[in-house]
């Protein structure tokens, strides 16, 4: 098993009476691109402020490199590359001008700014203002911000926020690119699951403030509800067929859907077959990460 | 000492192209041009009120210039502390800066730096401008210089109260702009407020009002209550920054 990059202890932050985060054991072994998903006000963004230390936890333990972020915050945050929410600039002053105070603050060589720009093809603009940069641009210097100085850990909260498509689709390649890029483990949250199905390896799905299901994107497909899709005909008496034989069998859209995880597909195609029944469709619909989203959350909810 | 010095150096990287450059120039600059006109069209006017007889021309020039510039200078330092920390408010990012390894004590001692250098500077030139207009003006006497010498160390000592109370403000609050707010109703009461001796000891604001070296003013206000309530700020300050949430 991997060793883990962040591992959180039972890590709850309430505001008032408000619970944001309760308890969360948050585990991302190393090398992950790690997907936190959940839908808005879950308590995503309150967990990523607490894991760059910006605002403290309510009880809890927070571990990042196996050093307590409590203890040895500045360490730890020097191999953290970071974006919360909508990346922040000063819009007054250049992209290079942007780079460069955090070139400072980190005490880098000055070929890291070019090396940064050229990572998210900003080296052309680099003496532009930044107010006259469009959404896109911005995000993208937001990620050369983060990128800077060869950070270990990636933490983008919704970096594809207010993107267009074509926005979304730049920005999650490069995301994509950065753990061979960057040899780095990137944590990225998003309300968006298709974003984090294209572009996760392991998942951490939150509701309400509690961590619901954590592992790899594999594991977590197969939380779904598996069913086999036959088209046969004449269709009342197929179905009628296959409940005399045992399969729980209904009927949508001139389709016969039957649950469940070990139907033998060629068992069942030969039985249909033999009986004299016309097969003309026989797949396995695996349950999709929506479904299984869904079916998580409304547990829950 | 060294992280101090680098968030110093970014501090004033972020000022680059603002309008508090032109602000710390021609501030002084206005300050002495205003108290320049008003020597030149009433210096025998003044120079010869009772009140007046004992003073020198450069005492006197000092005593005219005080009633302008320790209200406008409170104002526009007011204006640069609330600016300082309205740069993070309006890029939304006081999470970008604190997410780096950066000592949360150092970044608010680096941004209060920014506020007294920047205070310092107006200072000094405002000295050196009147120096200049008042040998425009031709007095008679030698260039007093120990007199201009007291005032800008009375100013710097003094003004620190009210850095102090403002960056507390605008960085502690969740906007800016009430701290500006605050300020300007604090510069623009401190004239009332300032003509109790007491009450003027506990208000940063009139501070400023106490700096002139004059057998008339009470100048232990502006030293011993300003340095005083400066470094109580600035510890408050420093205590409420490190304990800020940042959403």
């Amino acid at each position: 098993m991997e060793p883990l990059v962040i591992e959180t202890r039972e890590l709850t932050k309430k505001f008032n009476k408000f619970t944001a985060v309760k308890e969360l054991n948050l585990k991302v072994p190393q090398g992950a691109l790690y997907g936190f998903l959940g839908p808005n006000g879950a308590g995503k963004s309150t967990t990523i402020r607490m894991l760059l230390g910006l605002i403290k936890p309510t009880t809890g333990t927070i571990h990042l490199f196996n050093q307590d972020l409590s203890i040895h915050r500045l360490n730890i945050l020097s191999k953290v590359g970071s974006i919360v929410e909508t990346p922040s600039y000063y819009e007054h002053l250049t992209a290079y001008e942007n780079l460069e105070i955090t070139r400072k603050i980190l005490q880098l060589p000055p070929n890291e700014i070019e090396k940064a720009l050229d990572i998210v093809k900003l080296t052309q603009w680099k003496r532009q203002k930044v107010k006259e940069f469009s959404l896109g641009m911005k995000q993208r210097l937001g990620i050369a911000q983060a990128l800077m100085g060869n950070r270990e850990l990636l933490i983008l909260d919704e970096p594809t926020n207010g993107l267009d498509p074509a926005g979304v689709k730049e920005i999650r390649e490069l995301i994509m690119s950065l753990p061979e890029i960057m040899n780095a483990t990137v944590l990225i949250s998003s309300h968006i699951l298709s974003e984090i199905e294209l572009m996760a390896d392991h998942v951490g799905i939150i509701h309400q403030g509690k961590l619901l299901f954590q592992g790899t994107m594999a594991e977590l497909k197969t939380k779904g509800r598996d069913e086999v899709v036959v088209k046969a005909s004449p269709l009342g008496q197929a179905a009628a067929f296959l409940r005399n034989k045992g399969y729980d069998v209904t009927i949508r859209e001139g389709k016969l859907y039957l649950p469940g995880r070990n139907i033998n597909m060629e068992i069942l195609n030969r039985e249909l077959v033999l009986s004299g029944y016309g097969v003309s469709h026989l797949s396995e619909n695996l349950g999709n990460l929506e479904d299984i989203f869904l079916q998580l959350t409304g547990e829950v909810a | 000492m060294q992280e101090y010095y680098r968030l110093l150096k970014v501090e004033f990287l972020k000022q680059k192209r603002s309008f508090i450059w032109p602000t710390v120039v021609l501030t002084p600059l206005l300050g002495a041009l205003l108290s320049f006109i008003n020597l030149f069209l009433r210096y025998d006017y003044l120079r010869n009120l009772d009140f007046n007889q004992s003073l020198s021309s450069w005492h006197l020039f000092l005593v005219q210039h005080h009633f302008i510039w320790a209200f406008l200078f409170p104002l526009v330092v007011t204006i640069i502390a609330s600016h300082v920390h309205y740069l993070e408010f309006k890029a939304n990012s006081w999470k970008e800066a604190l997410a780096l390894p950066v000592s949360r004590k150092k970044v608010y001692l680096a941004k209060w730096s920014v506020v007294l250098i920047l205070s310092t500077l107006m200072i000094l030139e405002n000295s050196i401008c009147l120096v200049i207009a008042g040998k425009v003006l031709g007095f008679p006497e030698i260039v007093d210089v120990s007199l201009f010498a007291t005032y800008s160390i009375y100013q710097i000592v003094a003004i620190t109260s009210l850095i102090g109370l403002q960056c507390l403000l605008s960085a502690n609050s969740n906007n800016a702009n009430v701290a500006l707010a605050i300020g300007f109703v604090g510069v623009a009461s401190s004239l009332f407020l300032a003509q109790s001796e007491q009450l003027a000891r506990f208000i940063p604001y009139a501070h400023m009002i106490y700096t002139l070296p004059d057998y008339r003013v009470n100048n232990a206000i502006a030293l011993y209550y300003g340095l005083t309530f400066g470094l109580v700020f600035l510890g408050a300050g420093i205590l409420g920054f490190q304990r800020k949430e940042i959403y």
